[in-house]
């Protein structure tokens, strides 16, 4: 059975693949794109989370819990001693994790004591030899680095405002796995001395004794802290980093689902025409006695192996393309993630890639394999030409019909009702629906390409009537001009108004002159403090009118990762632009806080509402005085008094200010002086590039969604490319008929053009019309997930990509044409 | 006819000059085909002349070289050596649009599987000649009509090929082929998908082409058949390339001689 299977494996399908390569090759291509995005996607953001979860679980080893600072300005150590006498507490290992500078690179520091034995973790393991030399705790005279860092002993080092020796380097297989090497480790007072955060700690690790109920552990634990620090499992840095990334994560792999829809029409149509190619040898095998299916079974094998063929060649090529991306990762989701980043693929890239491509195939395989069961046996014994098995029912036109509309409200419903991230899912059914309704309407989308042909004169209504007689065919070109063209429309008009929309809240920004900042222009300014003078020098610069000062900080709010930001009077912030006046004097005035969208929706709070806000000094109640349109990085944002930032997170100081400076000056003058007054350590630009750098954030993340969906329609392309192609070649011996009738090269080459013409107009309007609604939702969509108001605006060049779509029609069926001219007409004609 | 003399022509004219000469002459003609490793000889140094006014058949085994022969008289293909001259012109150095108007004005072909186009009526495949000439197919109709009437289906004139039989699709085809008038037919196993008394209809519709007082027409048929062949005016046998043998057909029923 095995090796029958096997022999028709090898006669039927391998001898198709080499035979009829181009239809095979386009298959294998478009799968392989399929493939090579989703293992790069899953690839990349694999990595992301897999970096922090790594670097988590090689310092937490083996604790149970952790004590986390809500900011990166940590708690106050008591807490260590009160968690140590709990009585299910083993161990309470404090830490201090944190970032400094040291020249222009910020460096991660760990500080820590001899309790981390306890953990058994690979941080542990990688300082076992300085274990075995207490004074490195107890004399503490400098700091270790792990080999990553390129640093030798003896060196000194500058670390924040101090300056401290490398007294040993960490050069070991354990602390290669921690960052990468790329790690600075102290004893804890030390670490604290050079970060100037005395008596703080940003890290407990709790090990509880073996045989307590770790649920009981942790409720005590959460009691002592009260509120003072977060209490959760030690991978929570994981799933905040997951959270943080989430959304550009789906976009992309939306992106990527799309594309896995096209790549799975594309094998549809080249499988729809080997079936029909092979209509006459699959009709004389069902003379012969073959079953219907076994043939079918054969066909979809066939698919299988074209899928598997095309995930092989795809892998590879997206595990080079997640490696490339992982270095090009947009700021704004760089900057949130507390670890260095390692490409390393998770397990489940390829197989999941594998999976979803191969059944893309060969379902996709399975939709045309069906015209089998129309082949009569009786056909074998026919000339070559139109079979009943060519045409599709109208009964299953109107059930395609019928699911396709319903899934078009579906679509809509996600759209528009779907929480979150899963209306995402509005638009890739969407895409879905419009295949199935455009093959519902095949008759009529045929119709107009044959009447659109036929302006073109005498050649035009040849190529008519080709279209005509083989429909298939024909929807299938019409429909990869479509897709492409509507894929086009959607990802350019949505990304336009997404844009557009989120310019428009940050708008406020440009309002200030100048800013210094701890961090650059295209960064947020969660950076270190800057200096505590810095205020009144920039103060004391001619021509600065005003000096305001703020502070922004990561933090954690629930289980949330969201930038907390602390507004003085002045300010011109894009969150408080996004306030009423009332509702800024308020908060101004510490009268309660304004959150985002996106985090009220997590938190389920709305206007009026109390939030109990945990701070290292206990838990604060504040009234949400507003829930605003903001695009957030993370999981959204807090708007709050500055002063009461600084008092109840521990956070003294600013890390940017915004300055105005007087009209009757040059701004180009003043900010030069204000850059001789600045340190090093601080960043200057203007309100403009600060409105730049915030727009180029959202504007990396939608040229990412862009590019991925740009190279989909560039397979289209290939595809429309392919499809010409091989309707010339199935076209032999009618083209061979007519040449033999006398018509000219000339004339042979504009009835195929002048075919594609038709396909060009009329899969370009389908594609505008298409795109144009799935621009809308897509927008729609982006406005959910980004919690911001998108503006849709119909984007005034899906014309122009109509367009482009024709011209493509065209160029690219200029090479078909050519050899159609130029088939030789004996062989042509010659009967098979 | 010189290559120039081919462009200058009136495409509307499709006479054929002096009718005492002989509509083809082919002398010592060669063609070979390279056919996986192997070089094949199909025509091997033909030569024979052929009248206008006449039904010839040319028969022979598969491999004889019957439809290389064939396909060298309608200009699909070039002979490696050898001339065929069309009422006193060489045909065959002509270039590939030479050959198109050559073919498109000059022949008529009719195929064993008919070759209509399914999504066109009967009229508008006779038309399609017409349409390949650059005109509009409506100024076709009439003649296209006539035509149709000429074979016996001008009541069929507007039904599609899957509405017609064998025979009426053949008779839709031999329309086709005189649409430009030309003088010479070229029917490739024109009764091979038919039943024999269809076959005999259609036999007798060819010959009544070729005996049409005034049109100084050839009809060349291609055919396994030994019994059509023998319904013709002269048969020729091929063989391996070369002709064996030039019979006359049977005498004419009307009594003129062959």
């Amino acid at each position: 059975m095995i090796v029958a299977v096997l022999g028709r494996l090898r006669l039927f399908a391998l001898r198709e693949f080499t035979v009829h390569w181009r239809r095979s090759a386009a298959s294998i291509a478009v799968i392989g794109v399929s493939a090579a995005l989703l293992v790069a996607i899953l690839g990349v953001f694999g990595s992301l989370t897999g970096s922090v979860d790594r670097l988590a679980t090689q310092i937490a080893g083996k604790a149970d819990l952790e004590v986390a600072g809500i900011t990166d300005g940590g708690f106050d150590q008591s807490v260590q001693a009160e968690l140590s006498q709990i009585p299910g507490v083993g161990a309470a290992v404090p830490m201090l994790r944190t970032q400094l500078r040291s020249g222009s690179e910020q460096i991660p520091i760990l500080g820590v004591d001899p309790g981390i034995t306890a953990l058994k973790s690979g941080l542990q393991e990688a300082v076992q030899d300085l274990m075995a030399s207490p004074e490195f705790f107890t004399v503490p005279k400098g700091v270790a680095v792990g080999a990553g860092m390129g640093l030798e002993k003896g060196r000194t080092l500058d670390l924040g405002t101090r300056t401290v020796p490398v007294v040993a380097v960490i050069d070991n297989a354990a602390a290669r796995r921690i960052n990468g090497g790329h790690f600075i480790l102290a004893p804890l007072p030390l670490a604290q001395q050079v970060a100037d955060r005395p008596h703080q700690l940003d890290s407990i690790l709790v090990v509880a004794k073996p045989g307590n109920d770790l649920n009981q552990v942790r409720s005590d634990v959460t009691k002592v802290v009260a509120g003072r620090a977060v209490v959760a499992a030690p991978n929570f840095r994981t799933a905040q980093a997951s959270s943080s990334i989430a959304t550009l994560r789906y976009a992309l792999l939306v992106a990527a689902t799309i594309a896995l829809v096209v790549a799975a029409f594309l094998v549809f149509n080249a499988m729809n025409m080997a079936v029909t190619a092979r209509r006459p040898s699959i009709s004389m095998l069902r003379a012969l006695g073959g079953r219907r299916s076994a043939i079918v079974r054969d066909l979809l094998t066939e698919a299988a192996m074209l899928g598997m063929l095309g995930t092989t060649i795809g892998v590879p090529i997206g595990l080079l393309m997640g490696k490339w991306a992982i270095g090009r990762l947009p700021n704004f989701i760089v900057q949130s993630i507390d670890a260095r980043l390692e490409y390393a693929p998770p397990p489940y890239a390829i197989p999941v890639a594998a999976i979803a491509c191969v059944t893309a195939s060969v379902v996709a395989s399975a939709l045309a394999a069906r015209q089998v069961y129309g082949v009569a046996p009786i056909e074998a014994l026919a000339p070559p030409g139109a079979s009943p098995a060519d045409r599709v029912s109208g009964r299953l036109r109107a059930i395609v019909a019928t699911a396709a509309l319903s899934a078009v409200l579906l679509a809509f419903l996600l759209a528009f009702h779907a929480p979150g991230r899963l209306a995402m899912a509005g638009v890739c059914v969407f895409f879905a629906a419009s295949i199935g309704l455009c093959f519902a309407f095949t008759g009529p989308i045929v119709n107009s390409v044959a009447r659109v042909s036929r302006i073109f004169g005498a050649p035009g209504r040849l190529g008519a009537e080709s279209v005509e007689r083989a429909p298939r065919r024909g929807w299938a070109a019409v429909m990869t001009v479509g897709i492409a063209v509507a894929m086009v429309v959607t990802i350019t008009g949505a990304n336009g108004n997404l844009i557009d929309s989120a310019t428009r809240t940050f708008s406020s920004v440009a309002k200030t002159n100048l800013y210094v900042s701890s961090t650059p222009a295209d960064q947020s300014p969660t950076g270190p403090i800057l200096p505590a003078n810095l205020q009144s020098t920039l103060a004391s610069v001619p021509g600065v009118t005003r000096v305001v000062e703020g502070q922004w900080a990561y933090a954690t709010v629930g289980n949330t990762r969201v930038t907390i930001q602390g507004l003085a009077i002045g300010t011109h912030t894009a969150i408080s632009g996004a306030m009423s006046d009332d509702v800024r004097a308020r908060v101004l005035a510490g009268l309660g806080v304004v959150l985002s969208r996106d985090l009220a929706r997590s938190l389920r709070v709305s206007r009026g509402d109390e939030l109990q806000l945990s701070t290292p000094h206990g838990v604060h109640s504040v009234q949400v005085l507003e829930v605003v349109p903001y695009f957030s990085a993370l999981e959204g944002a807090i708007a709050i008094n500055l002063s009461q930032l600084q008092e109840w997170f521990d956070r003294p100081g600013a890390n940017y200010f915004e300055l105005t400076v007087s009209p009757a000056a040059p701004l180009d003058q003043i900010q030069a002086a204000v850059g001789k007054a600045l340190p090093t350590s601080a960043y200057l630009y203007t309100g403009a590039q600060a409105l730049d750098g915030m727009s180029g954030a959202v504007k990396q993340g939608a040229t990412l969604v862009a590019g991925l969906q740009w190279i989909v329609a560039l397979v289209a392309a290939v595809a429309l490319l392919n499809t010409l192609t091989l309707s010339v070649i199935e076209r032999r011996r009618e083209l061979g008929v007519l040449r033999a009738m006398g018509s000219s090269r000339k004339l042979t080459l504009q009835m195929v053009l002048a075919e594609a013409g038709g396909i060009g107009i009329v899969g370009g309007a389908i594609g505008m019309v298409l795109g144009s609604v799935a621009h809308y939702l897509d927008a729609m969509v982006f406005g959910k997930i980004t919690t911001i108001d998108i503006f849709y605006e119909p984007s005034p060049l899906a014309l122009g990509f109509a367009a482009a779509a024709l011209s493509l029609s065209l160029l690219g069926s200029i090479p078909p044409a050519v050899r159609a001219s130029r088939l030789n007409i004996v062989k042509a004609i010659s009967v098979e | 006819m010189t290559m120039d003399a081919l462009d200058t022509m009136d495409a509307s004219d499709t006479s054929v000059g002096d009718a005492s000469e002989p509509a083809i002459v082919l002398t010592d003609v060669a063609r070979s085909y390279r056919i996986g490793g192997q070089v094949v000889r199909a025509l091997d140094g033909v030569s024979i002349r052929l009248d206008h006014g006449q039904f010839v058949a040319v028969i022979g085994p598969s491999g004889a070289g019957k439809s290389t022969l064939m396909h060298l008289l309608g200009a699909l293909d070039s002979l490696d050596s050898g001339s065929i001259c069309f009422y006193g012109n060489d045909i065959s150095r002509l270039n590939d649009d030479q050959q198109s108007e050559f073919r498109r004005h000059r022949v008529g072909f009719i195929f064993q599987f008919f070759n209509l186009l399914p999504t066109m009526s009967a009229w508008e495949n006779v038309a399609i000649p017409r349409l390949l000439d650059g005109q509009s197919i409506r100024s076709a109709k009439p003649d296209a009509l006539r035509l149709l009437e000429m074979v016996g289906l001008g009541n069929r004139a507007n039904h599609r090929p899957s509405e017609l039989s064998g025979g009426q699709m053949q008779r839709v085809a031999i329309a086709r082929a005189l649409i430009m008038n030309p003088p010479l037919i070229l029917a490739d196993e024109p009764t091979g998908n038919l039943d024999s008394a269809t076959g005999a209809v259609i036999l007798q519709l060819l010959a009544d082409i070729a005996h049409e007082s005034g049109a100084n027409r050839l009809v060349v048929m291609v055919t396994h058949d030994q019994d059509a062949a023998q319904a013709t005016d002269r048969v020729i046998t091929m063989k391996d390339g070369r002709l064996t043998s030039v019979e006359i057909g049977s005498p004419r029923s009307d009594g003129h001689r062959r």
